[in-house]
């Protein structure tokens, strides 16, 4: 996913709508600035949850900068009322998660809230185009079930040996920097979950 | 459980192809004097974080108070981010450290008023007088900031912050 910050490949943010939603007057700026730098010209500025709600229902949005909230986790309810509640396409939208801080008890909302990626503050501008592009570029199918709705959470492990089984019950544990679930790691790779390396 | 897959066409796909825009290297250079020249206010807004902060630890009582916890978590949560604009990276770093801290201490219902005040003061040195340490001097005094917060983290954590 790293991003020469050299490259003179193009790309075109100009004609992309973009919401923007932090609590603090600065860092609804930083993150402007940081749109404004990629070429982004309509963006949908919003410091409170409320006015994102109102700006999800009345524009077309093609991309969204949600920061979680730490301190209220009001982030995460945002965006699982957005695959729920907001029709079409906006339901879809990209949603970038920046978060200042995540709280242990919010580790699982962080995963399971929708959003397409997490980054953590202080924000780089180049980690935030890299993480535009890749959702971009990779176009996730979503899933609609019980507990989640949102971007498939799979990722291909370009580390995995070749012709490596389905991942099974069976399978040895992945370690992972987040929590393991109490009832064995079936699930998949998450994209909050950075393998680090297959137990032995 | 039902589970139904969609593959939504994603606007922004189209959009970022489209003819015209500008480089990688254009948009970063241009985003970074964007928030160079935001630097200023985001050092005034630092500072004005620092003093709530500051404020808020001497407000704090003598055993645990869980408002009081939520209240400083809030000031010091919603100033991560600011330090890498204002010119002050290390206090972003030592934000979080209190975060981490805070949120320990509020999950383990513990009261360490020592351990949240060197960490304010560490915040008031960087927020006003960052630039009289040199980039080792200030990784040192953030590693003994993760490690006092360490303290209160699950047993993996303090591991690796031991490192």
């Amino acid at each position: 996913m790293a991003l020469d910050p050299a490259s003179k490949a193009r790309f075109n943010l100009s004609k992309t709508s973009v919401l923007l939603l932090d609590p603090t007057t600065v860092g609804l700026e930083i993150l402007a600035q940081i749109l404004k730098g990629f070429g982004a010209r309509q963006i949908h500025r919003c410091s409170t949850v409320d006015e994102a709600k109102a700006k999800a229902m009345e524009h077309q949005i093609d991309l969204m900068v949600i920061d979680t909230i730490a301190e209220s986790g009001e982030g995460y309810d945002f965006v699982r009322w957005l695959r729920k509640a907001v029709p079409e396409p906006n339901r879809h939208a990209p949603v970038l998660l920046t978060a200042a801080h995540t709280r242990a008890s919010d580790v699982a909302s962080a995963r399971d809230c929708g959003s397409h990626f997490i980054v953590t503050k202080p924000l780089a501008p180049i980690v935030v185009l890299e993480r535009i592009i890749w959702i971009a570029r990779e176009g996730r199918a979503f899933l609609l079930s019980d507990g989640y709705i949102g971007p498939d959470r799979r990722f291909v492990r370009p580390d995995a040996p070749k012709n490596h089984p389905r991942r099974r019950v069976d399978d040895a544990p992945l370690k992972t920097e987040a929590p393991a679930p109490e009832d064995g790691d079936a699930r998949p790779v998450s994209f909050l979950d950075r393998p680090l390396k297959a137990a032995s | 459980m039902s589970v139904s897959i969609t593959y939504p066409k994603l606007k922004l796909a189209a959009q970022l192809r489209e003819a015209g825009g500008q480089s990688v290297a254009d948009s970063l250079e241009a985003a970074d004097a964007n928030l160079e020249a935001l630097r200023p206010t985001a050092l005034d807004e630092l500072r004005t974080a620092v003093a709530a902060a500051a404020a808020a630890f001497q407000r704090l009582p003598d055993g645990f108070d869980a408002e009081a916890l939520q209240g400083l978590y809030a000031i010091a949560a919603r100033a991560v981010g600011i330090g890498a604009v204002s010119g002050a990276p290390g206090a972003d770093a030592a934000l979080v450290s209190l975060c981490d801290l805070l949120d320990r201490l509020a999950n383990k219902t513990r009261w360490d008023r020592e351990a949240i005040g060197v960490h304010v003061r560490t915040l008031q040195l960087l927020a006003w007088q960052g630039d009289v340490l040199d980039e080792a001097a200030t990784q040192h005094v953030l590693d003994g900031l993760r490690k006092v917060s360490a303290r209160y983290a699950d047993p993996p954590a303090v591991a690796a912050a031991a490192g």
